[in-house]
């Protein structure tokens, strides 16, 4: 039986919200914001994995409206049942955008180009050396009610596999922008089926709610999240988190929750609960992951 | 006869007069005849070494009223190299960037200015739109009580006072500083809504 490895690190950060918003207390013309981040997982129902764990660090910088960058590091370790060998994996992000507003629209644009850089001791090498490209444009209307992005990854695997991967997405506000939705549509393209669950394409729709208390904020929150995946995706590239899911089996849905506490002007606190769904075709086995995310965030 | 006479006097007077007008006169006349663009080019004949900063923020204003935000910023920015003490092309590019809704650029200059002169009042007005843009409420509403008590005449100041209020669920401090917008402005329309949605 040929071990099939499950890597998936830090899924669920909110990078995409830490590259758009800076507050407008800044002072300075760059804003910076540093966060450390953790993960713990537990699997249930997998013949070959236990556990999960991961911890990492991601730097973020704004020049004013005009563009920024970002860099992250993460390190992710699975515990593997007896008989399979533990994975540990370190990944590398980096990130830059410029914004583009033209005159006669009522809203900016903005180009974003992401790399990433995986390395493991996955003996199999199907999960190794992952190197992944990803641009985006994406469009947000004056008033931030509106939002729309065209994303695009280039995954290159080791043992004969190239992925596609297109992520077309909407974004609007309700209720005088206190609600954020997102859609985003998943459609990923293996070049080689037999590395990918038999799988030559899969295809996902995500939703994504959040709200912002602005008074009577419950247990002192600033804002709750919700998110729901119906349908598949396999080795995705998520750019709102700003991590490859280098995982060789299939997502078959999940949902998660969240809320993020904000304290004074510079610090916040962001927790997530979340269950992943997913099927090692090969092994015919059906499993699920329960997993808490942490990420604090100090912005100057 | 004698009429034509007096219609061939009046042109030959009124193209003499246009004839002898400087850039600057053209440049104003045009812009008072809505004619932006025109307004602009009429500059391309002045002395760029005189004044040039003032050619490059009449420039800046001119593409502003125009509608060319990018071009606006960019004259501004000029204007701002050329004269970095220039407290005016810095107030003076927060008009672009506001249109543009970039709030962050907005704040940026604004404090800038205020940096230089503490309580200029242009800038505190721009830079508490670029708080109300970012929805920052809890600073927009201490700016605005600071500039009220420095300009206790001015309504604006107490309308940002009242919606940062309003945002953070103060309906009764709300309700007070529109009231105190009603004072200054009788019928302002915003001030009354309010009061009249929240009895």
């Amino acid at each position: 039986m040929k071990p099939t490895y499950a890597i998936a690190i830090l899924t669920t950060a909110t990078l995409a919200t830490a590259l758009a918003v800076v507050p407008a207390q800044a002072a300075g013309e760059w804003t910076t914001t540093a966060g450390a981040q953790a993960f713990y997982g537990s699997y249930s129902g997998s013949t070959e994995r236990d556990a999960i764990t991961g911890y990492g660090a991601v730097v973020l910088a704004n020049y004013l409206e005009r563009g920024g960058f970002a860099l992250g590091l993460n390190r992710t370790d699975i515990k593997m049942n007896p008989g399979t060998e533990d994975i540990g994996q370190n990944a590398l992000f980096a990130s830059g955008k410029l914004n583009f507003t033209p005159d006669g629209m009522a809203g900016s644009f903005t180009g974003r180009f992401d790399v990433h850089v995986i390395d493991n001791d996955d003996a199999s090498n199907d999960t190794d050396g992952v190197k992944a490209y990803a641009p985006q444009v994406s469009y947000l209307s004056h008033d931030k009610r509106r939002y729309f992005d065209l994303g695009y990854a280039r995954s290159n695997y080791r043992n004969d596999l190239d992925v596609n991967q297109y992520t077309p997405t909407v974004g609007f506000a309700l209720n005088d922008g206190a609600d954020w939705v997102q859609l985003r549509g998943w459609f990923i393209d293996p070049s080689n089926a037999d590395r990918a669950q038999g799988k030559s394409s899969t295809s996902a729709l995500e939703a994504k709610l959040t709200h912002w208390f602005v008074s009577n904020k419950p247990l002192g929150l600033d804002n709750v999240r919700l998110s729901a995946l119906i349908g598949e995706r396999i080795y995705a590239v998520d750019q709102d988190a700003g991590v490859v899911i280098n995982l060789a089996d299939i997502q078959r849905g999940g949902v998660s929750m969240g809320g993020e506490w904000k304290f004074g002007k510079s610090v916040s606190l962001l927790a997530i609960l979340s269950r992943d769904n997913y099927r090692n075709a090969t092994l015919s086995d059906d499993y699920s992951l329960t997993s808490g995310y942490l990420w604090l965030a100090f912005q100057w | 006869m004698k009429a034509w006479m007096a219609v061939l006097f009046l042109m030959v007077a009124a193209s003499s007069v246009w004839a002898d007008e400087s850039s600057w006169q053209k440049s104003y006349r045009l812009e008072a005849a809505g004619k932006y663009a025109e307004a602009s080019a009429a500059l391309d004949s002045t002395n760029g070494r005189v004044d040039a900063d003032f050619i490059l923020m009449r420039r800046g204003w001119l593409s502003y009223l125009q509608g060319r935000y990018n071009e606006a910023v960019n004259f501004y920015g000029q204007a701002i190299s050329r004269n970095p003490k220039s407290l005016e092309a810095r107030n003076g590019i927060t008009l672009p960037l506001l249109a543009q809704q970039r709030w962050r650029e907005t704040a940026s200059h604004a404090r800038q200015v205020i940096g230089e002169s503490a309580w200029d009042y242009t800038a505190h007005q721009r830079l508490m739109v670029a708080e109300e843009g970012e929805r920052n409420w809890k600073t927009l509403a201490g700016h605005a009580a600071q500039v009220a008590e420095r300009y206790p005449t001015d309504a604006t100041a107490l309308v940002y006072l009242a919606r940062a209020h309003a945002w953070m669920g103060n309906t009764k401090a709300a309700k007070e500083a529109y009231g105190r917008v009603l004072n200054r402005v009788p019928g302002h329309i915003e001030a009354t809504s309010y009061i009249a949605g929240n009895p």
